[in-house]
């Protein structure tokens, strides 16, 4: 379901909110970040009507193995086809975790809208991936902002977007220009987010928050 | 609660085992909570000092004895829960949910107690040493602000000491406890090396529950294997040998430390020594013993100890605020986080406040803080500890009795046994609480923080059924902690659920 106001998937849209736009650098702390993206990603495949969300058990299932219009959501369809007894929600997410933002940071190189940049010392090498236009990178915040404030009606990848970044505490930022009964118009319109959906951020938020509880090693 | 595991060999199982932690990082993150040298060096010779009493050697074993039998039901139950929070949810699920929030704010009192204590024996032993190398001469709490400072930026930006760097410390700490109890044992006052402190005569005195809540403070922190449970490797026997052994660890090193004290400086005497000498009791005896390069290492040991302590009991006191509110016990702002560092915000805030309400609080009312602040918080927040343990014994047994599936030694003899004697060390405490403070028993301060428990324990009662009768889906989600949000996606609790 591509956007007509956009060309960018779910999770690059998460991801260039997660980052600043200026240098690349993280806004989100690396457990929520790489959380949120999983979390994306399933939910692309949910819209692209790949996999289904049960959301009695809280658990996702391949409905339909025909490839994805993309290759990072061919290999992530590819990973829950071949795993098909992990079936629960929060499994997948932690386990997607681990890969997800390098595959979304590819496929935005792929599309161009981020270039690759390694930097810092020697012994200390870091890769970013600023954005080539800065204002596209603002653009889901931008146009998310504009809809609270005007209490327009929020189409489904927008509210999904909005309800990963409260799942991940990155409301903060991109909810930052939006006032109260703005908020309260975004609360209203993801409460009303299909139920499978809907499930998918909930359990997304359920696992960033046990990552709080985590202890760093 | 069940924790499902993939039982098929997979990628992913492999993948995520990679993360989980072993036996011996458990039973680390355990010991540095316990911090070994602070109770060695801070809480023996101040309750020697304040307390009167020589029978805490014989405290420590029989403590010992009775938290290993109430962590064979404790362990029983954290293979069955899944929920870091550990105690409350225990308690939530074994007993009733209003005791579930009785237990919650227990621990938060009881932690945030341990927490700001700490900054008193910071600042008692550190502005003397500071001043000695340094020639920087702030009171002691010049030194505890600077430390809650440290505490407060560390607590949001989400860092705690590199695993490694607090393994080492740990061992290091243990090391010269041990080095500190030949040389105190070797050269025995009066000669001969006398084990009349382990008699239970010098237990069974007047005022001798004082002893059993010292005892309880100096193991707080093996509990906290628990709370890894959802990172153990395998938890079902990861966490209970973490367990066990922090706990036998402990009331070894303990007891012969403080019967070590005793032998150095003579049992009639420990107590007055104890007085005189304060926080420097040990390394006194330790200089004396060994020379001073030795009691130099104890003391940098001691004040990285504390340091370690103060920022492990924020994270604790923080991340139970957090949970609390993420399940709706508390305003659900409380559940939120800073985006940049994943830090729980308010919890962290909370903790930071109310640290530095109480040190400002302590220094203008010019309050001694090795005895006033660090012993009697750090003892006032173990006897809540102690509570707590009550309480989660109970919560075992009425949690098999419900579910069932376990050996009558773990669900019900152990349990039943734990209970009662650990009731008992309440019930005796209660009696001595102002032996505990050293204090009259017409003082004012023994019933200060008896009347401050009994009002958070009616205060957690009736807030939980004002929950129960405006928010029942909040009260029926007592005790889940984090878990608390699958629990709304598959009851269709949708309002306000995520945003």
């Amino acid at each position: 379901m591509m956007r007509p106001t956009s060309s960018l998937w779910l999770a690059d849209e998460f991801y260039l909110s997660a980052h600043r736009d200026y240098d690349g650098r993280p806004r989100l702390n690396d457990a929520a970040m790489s959380l949120g993206l999983a979390g994306a990603l399933l939910a692309e495949l949910a819209m692209h009507r790949r996999i289904r969300v049960d959301p009695q058990a809280l658990e996702v299932s391949v409905i339909s193995a025909e490839p994805p219009p993309d290759a990072t959501a061919h290999a992530i369809l590819d990973q829950l086809l071949g795993e098909p007894s992990i079936r629960a929600i929060s499994t997948w997410l932690r386990y997607l975790a681990r890969s997800a933002e390098e595959r979304v940071a590819e496929r935005l190189v792929r599309s161009r809208v981020v270039r690759q940049v390694t930097t810092g010392p020697m012994w200390r090498k870091i890769t970013l991936h600023p954005p080539m236009d800065a204002n596209d990178a603002m653009f889901p915040a931008v146009r998310v902002t504009g809809l609270a404030v005007r209490g327009l009606p929020i189409e489904l990848p927008d509210a999904l977007l909005v309800g990963l970044a409260a799942a991940t505490g990155l409301d903060r930022f991109l909810l930052q220009d939006v006032d109260a009964t703005g908020r309260q118009h975004l609360r209203a319109e993801v409460d009303r987010l299909p139920r499978p959906l809907w499930c998918l951020l909930v359990e997304t938020k359920a696992v960033v928050g046990a990552a709080v509880l985590n202890r760093r090693r | 609660m069940a924790k499902p595991t993939p039982t098929v060999s997979s990628n992913v199982a492999a993948a995520l085992a990679q993360d989980k932690l072993g036996t011996p990082r458990i039973t680390q993150f355990a010991l540095s909570a316990a911090a070994t040298l602070t109770v060695v060096a801070g809480v023996i010779p101040t309750g020697y000092a304040v307390t009167g009493i020589n029978g805490l050697p014989l405290a420590f074993v029989l403590l010992g004895v009775v938290l290993i039998v109430f962590c064979v039901g404790y362990n029983a139950m954290s293979r069955r829960i899944s929920n870091a929070g550990a105690f409350y949810a225990y308690i939530a699920q074994g007993l009733s949910r209003p005791l579930g929030v009785v237990g919650a704010w227990l621990a938060m009192a009881a932690y945030n107690l341990l927490q700001v204590g700490l900054y008193g024996i910071f600042g008692a032993v550190g502005a003397p040493l500071f001043q000695q190398w340094f020639h920087v001469n702030w009171p002691w709490w010049g030194w505890a602000l600077l430390t809650w400072g440290i505490v407060a930026i560390l607590g949001l930006a989400q860092i705690e000491f590199n695993g490694s760097v607090l393994g080492v410390l740990m061992v290091a700490e243990i090391l010269v406890i041990l080095i500190y109890f030949f040389a105190f044992v070797s050269h025995p006052a009066g000669g001969h090396v006398t084990f009349t402190t382990f008699a239970p005569s010098h237990l069974f005195v007047s005022g001798w529950g004082a002893l059993l809540v010292i005892a309880v403070t100096g193991f707080v922190g093996f509990e906290s294997a628990a709370f890894y449970s959802e990172e153990a490797r395998d938890a079902h026997r990861t966490v209970p040998k973490a367990t066990y052994f922090c706990v036998g660890l402990i009331a070894v090193l303990y007891s012969l430390q403080a019967w070590a004290q005793t032998v150095a400086v003579g049992p009639d005497k420990i107590s007055s020594y104890a007085n005189q000498n304060g926080g420097e009791t040990v390394f006194n005896l330790a200089a004396n013993t060994l020379g001073q390069a030795w009691a130099t290492i104890g003391h940098v040991l001691l004040l990285t100890s504390v340091l370690a302590a103060m920022i492990s009991y924020h994270a604790s006191a923080s991340r139970y605020v957090f949970s609390l509110g993420r399940e709706g016990v508390l305003p659900s702002v409380f559940g939120r986080t800073l985006p940049r560092t994943g830090a729980p915000m308010w919890g962290s805030l909370t903790q930071t406040g109310i640290g530095l309400v109480v040190i400002v609080a302590y220094a203008i009312a010019k309050l001694d803080p090795l005895v006033n602040l660090f012993f009697w918080l750090g003892t006032v927040g173990g006897f809540g500890v102690l509570c707590l343990l009550v309480l989660t014994s109970a919560a075992v047994i009425g949690y098999f009795r419900r579910n069932g599936g376990e050996t009558p030694w773990r669900s019900v003899l152990a349990p039943v046994l734990a209970f009662l004697a650990l009731g008992a060390a309440v019930i005796v405490s209660v009696i001595n609480f102002s032996t505990l403070l050293g204090v009259g028993p017409s003082s004012p301060a023994r019933w200060l923080f008896l009347v401050g428990y009994l009002a958070i324990i009616i205060g957690a009662l009736l807030w939980a059924s004002v929950l129960k009768s405006s928010r029942p889906e909040t009260y029926r989600r007592i005790g889940m902690g984090v878990g608390a949000d699958s629990d709304r996606a598959t009851s269709m609790d949708r309002a306000g659920a995520i945003l």
